[in-house]
């Protein structure tokens, strides 16, 4: 028998916030004193041309570049529908799968309730990648760490801004889930 | 998913022309220091000659001769209203461009008409 | 100041027909009145398609609009980039050609979506918040201009659609194009808010007689800003797909209104001709045009078959063919209706 290693549950200190720099005021719901937390962006693929300015605004304001491959969302044409575009955004869940799967405890949410991943603790295994339900964290190939989507450290988010056709909402998580639940059934 | 196709090459052009207006060259300085990150200047260079078009003329595209015969031929004035015949305009957008910054947040040289990085 | 400046000037000095022309124009700004609608132009339309420029000044008077042209218009500062550089600097540069709108005394009406999404959302995120505003006015007093945010900006749909109304130009239809079968792309931006603009793209292209023809590939984009970023995606999977079933399906032309989507599908065109070997021949026509053919104008009035990467000469022959054969219809019905009483 092993018994050499004895495992102790993670200490809950990853919901501390580790990395505290540059956080500008959370935005608001409008009418309401709820958090940026309670917003998400949701994507209605009826809208969505595949112009993909959005993944160019994203990977602009990341990593000053306007190359698509940089960006921390995806937008791609359905492999079974022609010309109809399916996105992978976000969802800063409230029960983040990559932050539960990570084995340096190198995800955490912080206040704001954005799930960030804390670049001087990841090693890049890529386990967030697979946990997560929609593959978000990817790699980053000069750092070799994996990023995933910050929320745009709670300002407008760029991808909702740049979005051209109003493809992406952003939308209290509510809303949110009763029109993802109405897009689904139609 | 078959092979990678291959790079357009009126895209590589439009990406040359681009480092082509540049000072600082990248390509250089990641031969001299392959393991440092790669420097990306606020405008990518890909877009630099139409932000140089912009800059100069205060349009994207030039109404050059060709187009002006097409244009007298379309039964439409040789040069349209736009910053093209009111150079004034242009002069005006450039004091805005300085104001704003965007010169020197794109590193632009004004004299030279080229980008510093 | 710098190296363009000079040079712009002695291309305008050099050209006598070019000097001509600017000076008419500033005399009609002495002059007349200031029409209340203003075209702004932008920077394809003067450019790449001058038929599509006079078609629509040619439907516009045709209408009984008080349409003219906006003086002074630069780049609406092509949100694409420039919001994805800075969202600051894209409001300061729409803010010039807004106030300019303004000093003019003008509605703007645009037929690039872009130009018409940088206006309208600059308008509004300006009134909205007041900060911005002074930031843009205190840049626009340094070359003597201000912006009050009271100057109002249209889609040319929403002016045709709203303003003139579907009845008058159905009224005015004097040649139906029925039997042309085209395909239709609107653009992006234009579907932003509603289906509105879509719509009533639909309806005044019926209007005209023609058969839309739709395929899956209606709503996607035509890859402008994807080209900086993945140009073999923007070309081969967006022109490329559009342009093949468009080719499939044997249309007879492409209908665009957006000189954004104009560029890129011409850029499309001439890359598959020249790096692909591929050449494409549904000719790509802006909306006005086929509203200029509807109300009776001929393809030589506003000069149709000049700078196309595509020619337009099989369409215009259906065209002629289709009127032709409307003029026997209308000709045998007049001598039934002769006949019957
Ligand atoms: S990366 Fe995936 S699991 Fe993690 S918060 Fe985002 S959507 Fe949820
Ligand atoms: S919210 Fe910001 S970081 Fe996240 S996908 Fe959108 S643009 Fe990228
Ligand atoms: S910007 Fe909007 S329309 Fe364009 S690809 Fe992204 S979600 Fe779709």
């Amino acid at each position: 028998m092993v018994t050499a290693h004895k495992y102790s549950p993670p200490a809950f200190h990853v919901l501390a916030p580790r990395i505290q720099k540059r956080l500008g005021e959370p935005i608001t719901v409008p009418g309401t004193d709820e958090k940026v937390t309670d917003l998400v962006v949701v994507h209605d693929p009826n809208k969505c041309t595949g112009c993909n300015q959005c993944m160019i605004g994203c990977a602009y304001k990341h990593y000053r570049t306007f190359d698509r491959s940089f960006a921390l969302l995806y937008v791609n044409e359905s492999p079974d529908k022609n010309g109809f575009y399916v996105n992978a955004n976000c969802q800063h869940c409230v029960f983040p799968m990559c932050l539960a799967s990570c084995p340096k405890e190198a995800i955490y949410k912080d206040e704001k309730g954005i799930v960030r991943i804390s670049p001087l603790l990841c090693v890049g295994c890529g386990t967030c990648n697979q946990a997560c339900p929609i593959g978000i964290p990817r790699l980053d190939d000069e750092r070799k760490i994996f990023v995933k989507c910050d929320f745009c450290d709670g300002d407008y988010p760029m991808c909702y801004q740049m979005c051209s056709t109003g493809a992406l909402k952003l939308l209290p998580r509510k809303e949110a889930f009763e029109l993802v639940k109405k897009l689904r059934s139609v | 998913m078959s092979s990678e196709p291959k790079p357009l090459k009126s895209w590589i052009r439009l990406l040359e022309a681009g480092k082509k207006m540049t000072s600082h060259k990248q390509d250089e300085e990641s031969i001299l220091y392959p393991l440092r990150r790669t420097f990306r200047p606020v405008a990518p260079d890909i877009t630099k000659g139409s932000l140089k078009r912009d800059f100069e003329q205060g349009l994207v595209y030039y109404v050059g001769d060709e187009i002006e015969d097409d244009r007298a031929a379309c039964g439409l004035d040789r040069l349209p209203p736009t910053g093209r015949i009111y150079p004034d305009a242009v002069v005006k957008k450039r004091v805005i461009l300085e104001e704003a910054g965007v010169f020197k947040k794109t590193a632009y040289n004004k004299k030279k008409g080229t980008f510093d990085y | 100041m710098s190296v363009a400046k000079p040079n712009l000037n002695s291309k305008v000095e050099s050209n006598n027909a070019s000097n001509g022309a600017s000076e008419s124009l500033n005399l009609s700004s002495n002059n007349v009145k200031p029409t209340k609608y203003g075209y702004f132009l932008g920077c394809v339309m003067p450019a790449k398609m001058p038929w599509a420029e006079k078609a629509t000044m040619i439907i516009s008077k045709h209408l009984g609009l008080d349409f003219g042209y906006m003086k002074e218009a630069l780049c609406c500062a092509r949100p694409g980039v420039w919001k994805a550089i800075s969202p600051d600097w894209w409001l300061s540069l729409t803010a010039q050609n807004l106030a300019n709108a303004e000093k003019q005394g003008i509605t703007i009406v645009d037929t690039c979506n872009g130009c018409w999404i940088s206006h309208y959302e600059a308008i509004k995120e300006l009134t909205e918040e007041p900060e911005k505003m002074k930031m843009v006015n205190d840049q626009l007093a340094k070359v003597d201009l201000h912006l009050k945010g009271d100057v109002k900006v249209k889609h040319y749909l929403e002016l045709l659609h709203d303003d003139v109304g579907m009845e008058k130009i159905v009224s005015r239809v004097v040649r139906p194009l029925t039997g042309i079968r085209v395909m239709r792309h609107i653009g992006c931006h234009a579907r932003k808010h509603d289906e509105t603009l879509p719509n009533d793209f639909d309806e005044i292209l019926r209007a005209t007689g023609v058969e839309i023809i739709d395929t899956p590939y209606d709503k996607t984009c035509c890859g402008l800003l994807l080209y900086f970023a993945d140009p073999n995606q923007a070309i081969l999977e967006r022109i490329g797909k559009k342009m093949k079933t468009a080719q499939a399906l044997d249309v007879d032309a492409y209908v665009i209104i957006c000189s954004g989507c104009y560029d890129q599908f011409e850029r499309g065109v001439k890359i598959y001709r020249d790096e692909k070997g591929i050449s494409f021949e549904t000719p790509i026509i802006h909306f006005s045009e086929l509203l200029a053919l509807a109300f009776g104008y001929e393809p030589e009035d506003f000069g149709m078959t000049r700078c196309r990467p595509i020619a337009v000469d099989r369409f215009i022959e259906k065209v002629k063919a289709i009127t032709a054969e409307n003029a026997k219809k209308a000709a045998g019905a007049k001598e039934k209706g002769d006949g019957l009483p």
